[in-house]
């Protein structure tokens, strides 16, 4: 059930342009997100929406380093 | 529809200084951009030097892009993108497109085909996979410049320039520090081994040294490029500062193209940017990445080196 309403929740993200806005101006504390979510109709808690992956976090400095290491033959160091 | 690269420049361009890109460039950027999926690697190559406004954009090509399309009156890059969207293009691990801006002044220009040489390949059975018709001089000229590589430096790019109207084509050798770069021009064109020589030190310590030239049908053209970066990003490693100061100090880059490369890595995601990000095109899910890939330095024998900068940004899901 939850997760279904994570996914509601994703979709009319994706559609609606008003609905991000309102999300931006809540900054980025995923709790405020997810309260907010829920006053407006959406029935889900941080840990059940973390449990799906619906909050992508950043890349760790070494992943990010094999992306800009794309063009350059990353798999060979010298020096 | 999915993302297009536009999509993400156009996120990305409050993180891209007009130091960098300036406005009219980077108009011509997204002219490009629109054309092309969303769903690749995408390096831009900004000069470094004052008044050097041009920017030219690559993609790394996904194997399911249906690009081959987008290049039906290009018979033989159509067939090239299809063979590498079928994964018929044998001991070839990655292709990338560049489009030259200065070249083409609207529209989608032809692009410059670069092939990554796969891994523990022979590279002659590459060279003969991504150039069928070669001229045999030509050929034979490629193949001396192949032996004399020294390992475990090793072949990683073939350009094929055929879109700057010419019949050279790039190599691009992976592995040589800068005193062996001198050494193997000496061998393979020694009219480039003083201008190389005298590039070479703007890169000292850099790791992933690479080295370019061009093999045409009548010698080794003019120019020689050399490549240089590090492993770590910059707020890790402090060489790249000292790299870039070094292009200060010769006049090869401006303090503020300097400054906003430095500003260019990170990363966002939907959650941090909810405002901006593509939605509607890319969903909720992903991280867009922004890296700084390497320098460049342009040696020619008749003028002064030039300094560009490959700034790289792409959509990891």
């Amino acid at each position: 059930m939850s997760s279904s309403e994570v996914d509601r929740f994703l979709s009319d993200l994706q559609k609606d342009a008003g609905l991000r806005q309102e999300l931006a101006d809540l900054g980025q504390d995923m709790e405020a997100c997810v309260q907010w979510a829920n006053a407006k109709g959406y029935s889900f808690t941080l840990n059940e929406a973390h449990e799906i992956g619906a909050f992508d976090s950043d890349l760790s400095d070494d992943d990010l380093e094999k992306v800009a290491g794309g063009w350059c033959g990353n798999e060979t160091t010298i020096g | 529809m999915p993302p297009t690269c536009d999509d993400w420049l156009s996120f990305l361009r409050p993180r891209l200084s007009e130091a960098l890109v300036g406005r009219q460039p980077f108009e011509r950027l997204r002219e490009v951009a629109r054309q092309i999926p969303g769903d690749g690697l995408t390096a831009l190559e900004i000069r470094l030097a004052p008044d050097r406004e041009a920017v030219d954009l690559s993609i790394k090509v996904p194997r399911s892009c249906g690009l081959a399309d987008t290049f039906s009156s290009r018979p033989y890059l159509q067939q090239l993108l299809q063979y590498w969207s079928d994964g018929d293009l044998p001991f070839v691990s990655s292709l990338w497109l560049e489009f030259d801006q200065a070249r083409a002044p609207s529209g989608l220009s032809d692009p410059v085909v670069c092939a990554e040489v796969e891994r523990g390949s022979d590279p002659v059975r590459t060279l003969d996979a991504v150039f069928p018709e070669l001229d045999g001089a030509q050929r034979a000229r490629t193949l001396r410049c192949l032996a004399e590589i020294p390992p475990p430096a090793r072949l990683l790019y073939l350009f094929d320039l055929s879109a700057r109207g010419t019949r050279a084509l790039r190599l691009e050798i992976l592995g040589l520090a800068p005193d062996a770069a001198s050494a193997y021009f000496q061998r393979v064109a020694p009219g480039l081994a003083p201008a190389v020589a005298d590039a070479a030190p703007l890169l000292a310590g850099a790791e992933r040294p690479h080295l370019s030239f061009d093999v045409g049908p009548e010698g080794i053209g003019p120019r020689a490029g050399l490549e240089g970066s590090f492993v770590k990003g910059p707020h890790r490693e402090p060489r790249w500062r000292e790299l870039f100061d070094r292009l200060v100090d010769r006049g090869l880059c401006t303090p503020e193209k300097r400054d906003a490369v430095f500003a260019w890595p990170g990363q966002e995601t939907f959650w941090s940017a909810p405002g901006r990000w593509p939605a509607e095109a890319a969903g909720t899910r992903g991280v867009c990445v922004r890296a700084l890939s390497h320098v460049k330095i342009v040696a020619r024998a008749d003028r002064a080196p030039e300094a560009k900068v490959y700034l790289l940004f792409g959509w990891v899901c």
